[in-house]
């Protein structure tokens, strides 16, 4: 297993089961995600399910990956990056448990 | 490490059960290697040690995982036998081995303590690790003195070239450098032996210049710059081989304070002109390059000008034609392209 090349995409789970597969590069802009697919853990094997996670907000935070990536050292003009108010406190708590 | 106040009392029912949780984790997770994983989740793991930090039980966490750090340490350190001989180093290198992989393990479960509480109110899991290793290190009766004599041995070259003892013995010193102890208890031992080396090694010197008989001044001087030359070379291969890269200019400042600076420049002046006869570019380039490292070119510099105006002299004497001066004016401007 650990001879070949780790997969460029890794599965998220959300509290409700709902799985989103992504680029792994992607996912690595969270600081504990790279953290937890690193290491003899069981999510080295790029399948990590946060239990408290709820599905609407782990799909805004891997919307933020993408927009992270996109716009990082980019010279093009940077769009905002749209939080409803309803989940902003939600999504604070899953950003702050990331690390991203 | 002092264990600080919390607002909650230690011993709350709830933090013991999840501290236990955790403390289990660490055994389970360290045997895994990086051909296999384990099945604990870090997920569920680092949820724990979120709520934890998150409940006010940040402090407390932090006091018990750099006691279990420090415990482990301990356990390790005092496993070590200290007249172990041969195989002490190695010994010391396993064990700094395994505690530096229990503390990455550590460190990556409790990853959010490190960055909400470790790195900005105290050092971080990662650096209390090594701290907890430099104190074990210490705390054990004649191990610190029982490493540094081996490791000592190791430098000066004792034991059969090759041997499986310098690769152990680079491990330690690397480890004593990162446990802030290398320049503290072995380096200054290290030097006094080379300077001790240097400087016999430099009366040695001294005595033959003073005692020779001999004519041949091309060859002494051929034989002084490969002295020195492979002085250097030994230097540096005991720190690409065993010690610190910040040992190496202390070293070669040893060799140029023994070797250079007190026989370069009579080496230069006295054997000069059999050099020029003799046409050793070479080693006149290895002795120019001497004087450059004490900064005392104006030595060849005068014994050039010294020779010219000789062979001037001679030259109009004896009615030859001069073609000679030129090329010592010559030579002089190419010996910093002979280094």
């Amino acid at each position: 297993m650990d001879d070949e090349a780790p997969s460029p995409y890794i599965k998220l789970i959300s509290a409700e089961g709902h799985e989103f597969v992504i680029d792994r590069k992607c996912a690595s802009s969270s600081g504990t995600i790279k953290a937890m697919l690193g290491g003899s853990f069981s999510e080295s094997s790029g399948e990590i399910r946060f239990q408290e996670i709820s599905t609407p907000i782990l799909e805004k935070v891997i919307q933020y990956f993408y927009y992270k990536i996109r716009y990082s050292n980019s010279s093009v003009r940077i769009p905002e990056f749209d939080i409803d108010p309803e989940i902003a406190l939600e999504l604070l708590m899953a950003a702050n448990f990331l690390d991203c | 490490m002092a264990a600080s106040s919390s607002s909650k009392e230690c011993g709350d029912p709830w933090f013991e059960a999840e501290w236990a949780r955790l403390r289990s984790s660490f055994g389970e997770i360290v045997p895994a290697t990086s051909s296999s994983s384990s099945s604990v989740s870090r997920e569920e793991l680092y949820r724990s040690v979120e709520d934890l930090c998150v409940e006010g039980f940040a402090s407390d966490l932090y006091d018990r995982v750099a006691k279990t750090l420090y415990a482990s340490a301990e356990e390790k350190t005092k496993a070590l036998d200290v007249t172990a001989g041969e195989t002490l180093l190695a010994e010391v290198a396993w064990a700094w081995r395994r505690h530096r992989r229990e503390t990455e393990a550590v460190a990556a479960i409790c990853l959010y303590l490190d960055r909400s509480y470790a790195l900005k109110r105290a050092v971080g899991l990662r650096e209390a690790g090594d701290l907890a290793f430099r104190r074990a290190l210490l705390g054990e009766a004649g191990l610190e003195a029982a490493l540094v004599a081996k490791a000592r041995d190791v430098a000066r070259g004792k034991g059969p070239p090759g041997n499986t003892e310098e690769a152990a013995a680079k491990e330690c010193c690397d480890m004593l450098s990162q446990l802030d102890l290398y320049a503290e208890i072995l380096e200054p031992l290290i030097l006094r032996d080379a300077r001790d080396a240097y400087a016999a090694e430099g009366r040695r010197l001294s005595f033959q210049v003073s005692a020779a008989t001999t004519t041949d001044l091309a060859s002494e001087a051929a034989a002084y710059s490969s002295l020195v030359s492979s002085t250097l070379a030994e230097a540096d291969a005991r720190v690409d081989g065993v010690l610190p890269e910040r040992t190496r200019p202390f070293l070669r400042a040893a060799v140029e304070d023994h070797l250079v600076a007190p026989h370069a420049a009579r080496a230069f002046a006295r054997c000069f002109e059999a050099l020029v006869d003799a046409k050793r570019d070479d080693v006149l380039g290895d002795l120019y390059a001497f004087l450059r490292r004490v900064a005392a070119t104006d030595v060849a510099k005068k014994a050039v000008k010294d020779l010219a105006v000789a062979r001037a002299a001679a030259t109009l004497n004896e009615g030859k034609p001069g073609g000679a001066v030129g090329d010592l004016l010559h030579l002089y401007k190419r010996l910093p392209s002979l280094c």
